[in-house]
């Protein structure tokens, strides 16, 4: 919601910049050396949860990330297998699952990101917070601006508990997650609604334009709502700006974007627990409900 | 330093300038003194030159236009002189003190019976003043306009040492500083922000002002609470002579400026008004959801003037205007308010005083609609309530005396949350106010000691005094809060207290030649919590407390002066060395926006810059301009910033060139040219990626470590003056202009972003705001 009124602010903002332009430039650019790349997750779901290694590369690579192979990962007890098919992604078993309120360590070990014939050693911790409990969900189809921008809101219905909360929103049509990359979630954080009942607030959407995010009679939407921390909530901040375009208006100085992995010559990336809830609705008629802006 | 060797020093220096010739002597001599105004319209000359003819003795007139000169009886030819005007001699016989008011007549009107004098004022070379930048409203009339509306902000971002933070932007650098670190006075009080429409036009309504004047260095004790510059903008007094109109319509906006005389060369007025006016067209619109939008702005001047007596005159003056951006989803509104109340006072011949009352509010408001439950309001605001005194004292010719003291009260409101919706889900969130006194007190001279050789000294004492009720956040070194104090309401708990030395020294080798020599340290209290390079309205405000210490600068800065073909040609060259301490950037990733903690985002360390500027101007009726080269390096250490290593300032650009040229081809036609470059903005740059949740992620090289392409641009205008008609009051004037006329895509952002079709595949895309920019105005005056 944050991101939408600010997506809308900056819309209406760079409605007045005359006739502002963009073209594909070639700039060259510097090498640095290599880092290891995490990106794990355990969740609230009972399901094989991953944990990738990858390693970094030039900037102007244009080609996937190679994997980091044959190394030993473990959360908390647990040792995670490589998968035989993909490289470099590692999996717990399929009936593991996390617990509100627990915290989970990683470690990776036999890894040689720098070369050098030692292997490094890597750790990360997460917890896993609890989630509000959730109500209801309606769906609201809206234009903005004379149709400058059309899309079908998802709006909740729940209670805010009374501690500090961050939530992460997915969308999900028939058992296909839309919001697959990181910049197309929707976080927020409870700091001026904390404790309040929620009446129906947008917090995911689907946009008409997008052809897989269109909304027919007989479609099934599902919400995810994660209860995630407080620094999962500010690496997808600094991710989403950072990997986002910037300007001088609204943008402060380019900076890399956290990592709660220590150990080894600087590794970057994530790993994450959260808890998980979903509520879904069938669609009878996508326009039911409208609001114009 | 030492404090009490410093102010003993400069006692026995006030004393000696006071009785430095011999009592006798003294008593002999006579005072000449006066006003100096613009014959056309009464309007006071800010800065005009008085000197005896043949002598080197001479003094000019203050920002009221007054001057006053101490010698002994005798016949004397006065000259009065000021740049763009017809210089005038006097003879008169000095037996008694003497009031002579001076109109001067602007050049270009034909010459009456008066005694001329042909040569040009040579200040460049004999004012004790450096790093100095004075520009008249007539010149600026003359640069061509982007979009058509002239604007003051724009053309000091073509003085040496001076460039704009961001196209468009009417924010400004200043010697490497940053942009809060300018004053902006209008009538004396400070003005928050100074931008319309995100920067793109300025807040000063050209019709409305006198006289510009720019201090980037070698500042005067008179001014203080910011470190790199200080802008001090008048505004006219109204014409107190004959009622008269102007105005304009352009592209963007339309003018119209009403001023003349209530009670004849006693009291006058002025009163002028600009507004954007394309969101009038907004309801002939076919769609419904636009046609209730607001998307404007507005400015206006009022002034009133009245001169009881020779010895008393009154103004009082205000500013207001607004922004707005209004649709259906959102509504943004912020716009800067000034009065000020000024009283001059004539103690005697020689004490000139200036007592003043100020206000200035900076407000801003954001909003959503109102009937949803996320609605919101957010409204933030930041208010000064001032005093002052400011007295001149003309012991002798060789003397000028300046002291006065001022005191702020400064309100500081970051911001208040409501939810406006009937079942909103906000609740009421309040980030806490500041309340801060500021004070200033300042006492200097400017002395000449032989007929080459003038010196200029001066001491402020500044403090700053924060205040209850708020309540002080105490960070550990990782910059949590770990515990807090509450101050009740009206409880100073935190005092800031610091000396400003202020040095100054010419000395001139003939009419021709002069080096030129300063020292300043100034301080500063207050400053924006701007982490981006532009801006927006909604940045705050912060003052310094237990957490933030203040700014300090220490600038040297040594320059020749040289004039050439009896003034016709302007040159010098200045360098200056600039450190900072306690300079302020804010962590990777800080956190601005309505954050109760903000101090825990700020960190602090030093900076030095240095630089040379080279300016050549050529003054002459038909072709007259600049051509100006700056050299800078600006340089930060600030906290773990960039692993605690130096980087370059945001502001850093070390090439700096620009060329201002205006042709009058005849009477009626006048062409204008003006071309900057700029080295590019510093930036950081990615140097290697990785892939999370499906994005590719950036890792960054060091701050600020490459830089966007080179910025240049050419601007164009022709001026058509309609032709004059000897029955008619009407004048009228086209301007059409080009702005960027060559079409450079300027650089405004470098972004790098993943191929829509190939995901693995990333691209350098740049994004640049202006091609080509053609606007014409209608100017007109009756």
């Amino acid at each position: 919601m944050k991101k939408i009124t600010f997506r809308l602010i900056l819309a209406a903002a760079t409605a007045i910049l005359p006739g502002a332009c963009t073209e594909q430039v070639s700039v060259d650019l510097d090498s640095t050396y290599t880092r290891l790349v995490v990106d794990g997750q355990i969740t609230t779901d009972t399901t094989r949860h991953y944990v990738k290694l990858t390693q970094t590369m030039d900037y102007f690579s244009n080609q996937p990330a190679q994997p980091v192979t044959g190394a030993k990962v473990m959360i908390n007890d647990h040792r995670l297998r490589e998968n035989d098919t993909i490289p470099g992604l590692y999996q717990t078993d399929p009936d593991f699952f996390g617990v509100i309120g627990r915290t989970y360590h990683l470690s990776i070990d036999r890894v040689d990101i720098d070369a050098d014939g030692h292997s490094e050693h890597y750790q990360a911790t997460s917890r896993i917070n609890s989630i509000a409990r959730v109500d209801s969900l309606e769906l609201v189809y809206q234009e903005f601006a004379g149709g400058i921008m059309k899309m079908w809101g998802l709006e909740l219905f729940a209670q805010d508990p009374p501690e500090e909360n961050y939530y992460l929103f997915k969308v999900h049509k028939n058992d296909t997650l839309l919001t697959d990359t990181i910049d197309e979630y929707v976080i927020q954080e409870d700091m001026t609604f904390n404790g309040n009942y929620v009446p129906g607030v947008m917090v995911q959407s689907l946009e008409k334009s997008k052809k897989d995010e269109v909304v027919r009679p007989g479609d099934v939407i599902t919400l995810e709502a994660n209860g995630i921390t407080q620094e999962y909530y500010k690496y997808i901040i600094e991710l989403t700006n950072e990997a986002g375009p910037s300007n001088p208006l609204f943008s402060g100085p380019r900076a890399n974007v956290r990592t709660n992995i220590s150990g080894g010559n600087g590794p970057v990336g994530f790993f994450r627990a959260y808890s998980i809830t979903r509520l879904s609705l069938r669609v009878d008629d996508p326009y039911e409900k409208v609001k114009k802006w | 330093m030492n404090l009490k060797v410093i102010l003993t020093g400069l006692c026995l220096l006030m004393a000696y300038a006071g009785w430095s010739s011999h009592p006798d002597e003294q008593a002999n001599k006579v005072t000449l003194s006066g006003h100096v105004r613009d014959q056309r319209n009464g309007e006071e000359l800010i800065g005009a030159n008085i000197y005896i003819k043949g002598k080197a003795i001479g003094t000019s007139s203050n920002v009221y236009g007054f001057y006053s000169i101490s010698l002994e009886p005798g016949t004397y030819t006065m000259v009065f002189s000021y740049i763009g005007y017809v210089a005038r001699e006097k003879d008169i016989t000095l037996e008694q003190d003497l009031t002579l008011n001076m109109e001067l007549q602007p050049r270009e009107q034909e010459l009456e019976e008066v005694v001329v004098t042909a040569e040009k004022p040579n200040q460049n070379v004999s004012r004790n003043q450096m790093s100095f930048e004075k520009l008249s409203v007539k010149q600026i009339r003359k640069l061509p306009a982007f979009m058509g509306e002239v604007d003051i902000i724009k053309s000091i971002q073509l003085m040496p040492g001076v460039h704009s933070i961001s196209e468009g932007s009417s924010g400004y650098s200043v010697r490497g500083g940053s942009q809060d670190q300018n004053l902006v006075m209008l009538d004396e009080a400070t003005v928050y922000n100074i931008s319309h429409f995100m920067g793109f036009f300025s807040v000063f309504n050209n019709d409305a002002i006198q006289n510009v004047e720019l201090y980037k260095g070698d500042i005067p004790a008179r001014y203080g609470t910011r470190l790199s510059s200080v802008l001090d903008v008048r505004m006219k007094n109204g014409n107190s002579k004959e009622f008269r109109a102007t105005g304009g319509i352009g592209n963007i906006s339309s003018r119209l400026t009403l001023e003349g005389p209530i009670v004849k060369k006693k009291t006058s007025f002025i009163l002028s008004g600009r507004r954007t006016y394309f969101d009038l067209f907004l309801p002939l619109l076919p769609e419904e959801n636009i046609q209730d939008n607001s998307i404007f702005f507005y400015d206006l001047n009022a002034k009133i003037n009245h001169r009881m007596n020779k010895n008393n005159r009154f103004f009082l003056s205000g500013y207001f205007g607004r922004d707005r951006f209004k649709n259906n989803f959102s509504d943004i509104g912020y716009g800067n308010r000034t009065l000020t109340f000024r009283w001059n006072h004539l103690f005697s011949e020689k004490i000139f005083a200036n007592f003043t009352l100020l206000h200035s509010k900076y407000n801003y408001h954001l909003a959503s609609p109102e009937e949803a439950a996320w609605s919101y309001r957010w409204d933030s605001h930041l208010m000064d309530n001032c005093l002052k005194a400011d007295f001149t004292w003309y012991p002798n010719a060789s003397n000028t005396v300046e002291f006065g003291a001022s005191s702020c009260y400064h309100t500081y409101d970051p911001g208040l949350i409501k939810g406006t919706g009937e079942e909103s889900i906000y609740s009421r969130f309040d980030l806490a106010n500041n309340y801060a006194l500021e004070h200033g007190l300042y006492i200097s001279n400017e002395q000449e000691i032989t007929a080459g050789l003038t010196l200029k000294y001066g001491l402020r004492l500044s403090a700053f005094q924060n205040m209850g009720k708020d309540t002080v956040f105490h960070y550990n070194d990782r910059y949590e809060v770990v515990d807090s104090t509450a101050h009740r309401s009206g409880e100073i708990y935190n005092t800031y207290m610091g000396l400003e030395p202020r040095l100054g020294i010419k000395y001139q080798f003939d009419r021709q030649n002069s080096m030129k020599a300063s020292y300043s340290r100034t301080r500063q209290h207050v400053q924006l919590a701007q982490n981006t390079r532009a801006g927006t309205p909604l940045d705050l405000w912060f003052p310094a407390g237990p957490n933030v210490k203040p700014q300090i600068a220490d600038q040297f800065a040594l320059g020749y002066f040289r004039n050439l073909f009896t003034n016709k040609v302007e040159l010098s060259l200045e360098g200056y060395y600039k450190k900072m301490q306690h300079t302020i950037d804010f962590k990777d990733h800080a956190n601005m926006l309505l954050n109760p903690k903000l101090e825990g985002e700020l960190r602090f360390g030093q900076s030095h810059s240095y630089g040379l500027e080279l300016m050549a101007r050529y003054k002459d009726e038909k072709i007259n301009g600049w051509l100006s080269y700056t050299y800078s390096k600006t340089t930060r250490t600030v906290g773990a910033i960039n692993d605690g290593n130096p980087y370059r300032a945001p502001f850093d650009r070390p090439h700096n060139l620009t060329l201002v040229a205006n042709y009058q081809l005849t009477q009626r036609l006048a062409l204008s040219a003006n071309w900057v470059y700029t080295s590019g903005q510093p930036v950081t740059f990615p140097i290697g990626r990785y892939e999370s949740e499906g994005k590719i992620v950036p890792v960054y090289s060091d701050r600020n470590a490459y830089r966007l392409p080179d910025y240049h641009r050419l601007d164009l205008s022709l001026t058509i003056h309609a032709k004059d008609k000897p029955d008619q009051k009407w004048e009228g004037e086209w301007n059409f202009s080009l702005y960027n006329a060559y079409g450079q895509k300027n650089t405004w952002a470098m972004n790098f972003v993943q191929d829509e079709q190939d995901p693995y595949k990333t691209v350098a895309e740049k994004t640049y705001l202006f091609s080509v920019v053609p606007s014409v105005t209608y100017n007109f005056k009756f």
